[in-house]
């Protein structure tokens, strides 16, 4: 039996829902929620906590069934996104409040607030009040509030999405020491790719209150299965059909353009091709190389992003996005309207059915 | 520049809404019509006791359609309508105890010449229906555990007389023990009395009728020698603006025509 | 250079805006544009209206000699009515106090059936007169209904103190549970659900964190509910008499003068109302931030 089971949980609040949702985690893991907004990640989350109570399924913590449990009774905490830290008291009395349940003595209660806070880097902080704090301050001192308690299982519900790239980068790093500290089992909901990169061991994908796929972080990234998957993890989705199979070679009529992928297939198949951006090389002229694609097109838009450039290239019918370093970009002098060439390997182009 | 610009706005608005409410008035009088009507377009304000809204509605209706004037009627307490006829805001009086037409002739308020009688008041003894505590007199209202609503002697004419009546009867003293609660106007007394929550008040005759009529409360009467019989008397003020007008009207609701609305309401005419 | 930086950083008063002073920063409103005649026009509006109001105030205030308001003040029957109307004010605000606090906290949280009709029925008393609820009142707790058991009892509503007490608790109930469920609303569930999660039951919740984050809300809902109470005047009237020297509260005071013919207590009981009236508005806007 696994640490966290959600076993065929069924709920349906206020026009969202899930539906047969399953669930398991060993201690110690960290798992990533990932899904279109509105597809139930929170309300998972919440259920879980035990907010809802569940039309049906059960939900088993550490070998304990704990679907019919109370909330204060479960040992789970939560990081929303907007903290909700408590206004009227400050960020000391913020943390040792969620302590006083567990601990009766007021100098243990203190060493415990003080641990926690080196360790988030919140020691100066203590004795504010949160509208004083910082978005990423308020964020660090939440984390505190529900890592004190050496929770059974942390529930955090895109903690970070509202802070800006750097604050969210440095907060992450933080997170990860402090959860290998307190060791405990997350489940994280989140938009955002690199908390998948660089936290999570496992991802589930939950599309409209259903789990669409499971796996380590590279499987669903590298491989994605169903369509969707593909779009929301930003890969370029092409729709063709299985032209003809050249040796190993699958060769794939796509929107206007001729694609080899080594992956299987049968001839006449209508099917999907996935190109991850970062697997594209964009060049200023046919360059031989290993890759088997070699696809010419014009430059539409060129879009920073973070520290990474993203350039739409219109090909046959399709608009393609590669991500490519500001470096390159340069070099390239990719501009709107410049010609421009998409190269990548048969193996990067996968089928999906 | 800001301010003078304010200014100017605040003007111009007051200016468009003194002059709206002129052109209202001015329209509210039906000028066009048949011009054999005597008041067409004039007007006069009736400080009636609140006690006589059912014909004195009536009364003035019938006065429009006679004579085209027009008739405003404030109806309440006596003692609030001494106030207005003091202030000038009031051309006919007619309060619901002759006592203040009294105090309104000693100080010059009314001419002495226009007050006529026009009703009596006559107060009784108004009980819930089947009359819980059996009450058949006014001496039953001294018995102990009766619970009575009066009027504030302060107050209504209601309030004044029956304290005169009981003092007569020498009960006052039972009687205001008895009494639960005292009330400024005398339809509050009717309510007290017709939601059961007192055994007794002592009302006019005529509010008690209405009440009677629909089978909410029984009347007993109080015999005469022991009762203080009032008089509504109307009086023309001093300050009225149309005294032609005035003086019409007053002697309208006094006349001979307007005895059968008086009596339909159940006031006895005073001559009878 | 340096220093001018410094003085940028003066320039923003963050305590004061956490003192609530700059709710609403005018900086943020059009500034600086060409004044047009619609704003002008409803800037005039407000203006013209207000005088109109702050004028009538003024009348009620200047009529009266100060020497006719102090005699007033110092009768006997105007000490009366004011001991009077604050015991039974302030009797009525702590029970609608009491009792509206869950009444709002259920509407806001939970879901249960019959939840809309109890807004509904809560929401009546809003549009009706204050007299057909002194009549309603005194139907029901007369003696067709509900006296006989609370005579029974031993006690006592109609044309009683208690009678002006329970009259204020239901004009001023719905009032006071509209108030406090907007507080309660505006207070994200969530921040019960964490502390939830820390091992607090529902009522240590309650008590830890929803009602210190409520209490402006709280303490502006007493405010106004005092100042219904001390204003209730049609429901208290019809249920307890608006006896002379008996059941007599500032506005029955008011209302027993003008028919005494007895101007000068009527306006002096009509100043003290105004100026109860005025304190509890300006404490309500000075807590509440004017978020009515």
């Amino acid at each position: 039996m696994s640490f966290l089971e959600v076993r065929d949980l069924c709920l349906n609040v206020g026009g969202f829902e899930l539906s047969r949702i399953e669930l398991k985690a060993e201690k110690g893991d960290y798992l990533a929620l990932i899904g279109p907004t509105g597809s139930g990640k929170s309300l998972l989350l919440e259920t879980i906590i035990g907010f809802y109570r569940l039309e049906k399924g059960r939900i088993i913590l550490e070998e304990k069934d704990i679907t019919d449990l109370p909330p204060n009774m479960r040992q789970i905490s939560i990081v929303y996104q907007d903290h909700m830290l408590f206004p009227h008291m400050d960020v000391f009395e913020n943390i040792a409040y969620a302590l006083r349940k567990k601990l009766r003595d007021k100098k243990q209660i203190e060493a415990e607030v003080r641990q926690i806070a080196g360790v988030l880097g919140i020691g100066e902080l203590l004795y504010r009040k949160p509208a004083t704090l910082s978005g990423g301050e308020k964020q660090r001192a939440a984390l505190a509030r529900s890592l004190v308690v050496r929770p059974k299982l942390l529930l955090l519900d895109e903690p970070f999405s509202a802070l800006d790239a750097r604050t969210r980068e440095k907060l992450r790093e933080m997170l990860k020491k402090a959860i290998s500290e307190y060791s405990t089992t997350v489940l994280h909901v989140t938009h955002d790719f690199e908390d998948v990169w660089t936290l999570a061991n496992r991802v589930v994908v939950i599309r409209r209150g259903e789990v669409m796929q499971t796996g380590d972080p590279e499987s669903v990234f590298k491989r994605p299965s169903p369509d969707f998957v593909a779009e929301f993890l930003g890969t370029n989705v092409l729709k063709g059909k299985v032209k003809a199979l050249e040796g190993k070679l699958t060769v794939i009529e796509a929107e206007g353009l001729e694609i080899y992928s080594s992956d299987p297939a049968e001839p006449g198949e209508d099917i999907a091709v996935s190109i991850r951006p970062e697997e594209i090389i964009l060049a200023r002229e046919t360059v031989e190389s290993s890759a088997r694609n070699i696809l010419r097109g014009n430059v539409t838009g060129v879009f920073k992003k973070e520290h990474l450039v993203v350039v739409e290239v219109k090909m046959g019918n399709a608009e393609i996005k590669a991500v490519i370093t500001p470096t390159s970009c340069e070099m390239l002098g990719l501009e709107p309207g410049r010609e421009t060439y998409a190269v990548f390997k048969a193996s990067n182009a996968r089928i999906i059915r | 520049m800001r301010k003078v610009c304010t200014f100017i706005l605040i003007m111009v608005l007051a200016m468009t809404l003194a002059s709206s409410g002129c052109t209202e008035k001015g329209e509210s009088t039906p000028v066009s019509g048949d011009a054999e009507k005597e008041f067409e377009g004039r007007q006069i304000t009736v400080c009636s006791g609140a006690g006589l809204i059912k014909p004195m509605n009536e009364l003035i209706a019938n006065f429009e359609t006679e004579t085209g004037a027009n008739i405003e009627v404030r109806y309440g307490g006596s003692a609030e309508l001494f106030g207005i006829l003091t202030s000038k805001e009031c051309d006919i009086f007619i309060p619901g105890d002759y006592y203040y037409t009294g105090q309104a002739m000693d100080r010059n308020y009314v001419f002495n010449e226009s007050v006529t009688n026009l009703t009596l008041h006559i107060p009784v003894i108004a009980v819930p229906d089947k009359n819980p505590k059996n009450i058949s007199g006014l001496e039953d209202l001294a018995n102990p555990g009766v619970k009575l609503a009066l009027g504030d002697p302060k107050g209504p004419a209601i309030g004044k007389v029956s304290e005169a009546i009981c003092e007569k009867a020498g009960i006052l003293p039972e009687v205001e023990n008895n009494t639960i609660v005292r009330t400024a106007t005398v339809n509050q007394l009717l309510i007290y009395v017709v939601s059961d929550e007192v055994d007794a008040a002592i009302i006019w005759e005529d509010m008690a009728s209405w009440g009677e009529a629909s089978g909410k409360l029984d009347i007993i009467p109080i015999p005469e020698e022991q009762n203080k019989i009032k008089t509504i008397p109307t009086a023309v003020s001093v300050y009225t603006r149309d005294p032609e007008l005035a003086e019409e009207f007053n002697n309208y609701i006094a006349g001979e025509g307007a005895e059968e609305i008086w009596e339909k309401w159940g006031f006895e005419p005073c001559d009878s | 250079m340096r220093f001018l930086k410094s003085l940028e950083i003066l320039k923003i008063p963050e305590i004061l805006k956490t003192l609530n002073i700059l709710r609403a920063p005018d900086s943020l409103k059009a500034k600086g544009m060409k004044y047009s005649w619609f704003r002008n026009l409803t800037i005039g509006f407000a203006f013209f209206f207000t005088l109109l109001l702050f004028l009538s105030i003024g009348a009620l205030l200047f009529v009266l000699k100060p020497s006719e308001i102090l005699s007033a003040l110092l009768s006997e029957e105007m000490f009366y009515s004011m001991k009077l109307s604050m015991l039974t004010s302030s009797a009525s605000t702590l029970s609608v106090m009491c009792c509206s606090i869950p009444t709002a906290y259920a509407l806001s949280r939970y879901s249960f059936p019959g939840k809309g009709l109890i807004k509904t029925v809560l929401g009546l008393p809003m549009a009706f007169p204050e007299l057909v609820m002194g009549l309603a009142l005194l139907l029901l707790f007369g003696h067709g209904f509900l006296g006989p058991y609370f005579e029974a009892l031993g006690i006592k509503i109609t044309f009683t103190r208690l009678g002006i007490a329970v009259a204020q608790f239901f004009v001023a109930f719905p009032f006071a549970v509209r108030v406090i469920y907007s507080t309660f609303e505006d207070i994200n569930p969530r921040y019960e659900q964490v502390s939830r999660s820390f091992g607090y039951g529902e009522f240590e919740t309650f008590r830890y964190v929803t009602l210190p984050m409520a209490r402006s809300g709280l303490f502006a809902s007493g405010v106004i509910t005092f100042a219904r109470c001390i204003g209730a005047f049609g429901a208290v009237l019809i249920l307890a008499g608006g006896s002379y020297m008996h059941t007599e509260v500032l506005p029955v005071t008011l209302y027993l003068n003008i028919s005494y013919g007895n101007l000068e207590m009527a306006i002096t009981s009509g100043i003290l109302l105004m100026g109860i009236a005025f304190l509890a508005i300006f404490s309500f806007e000075r807590f509440e931030g004017g978020r009515l």
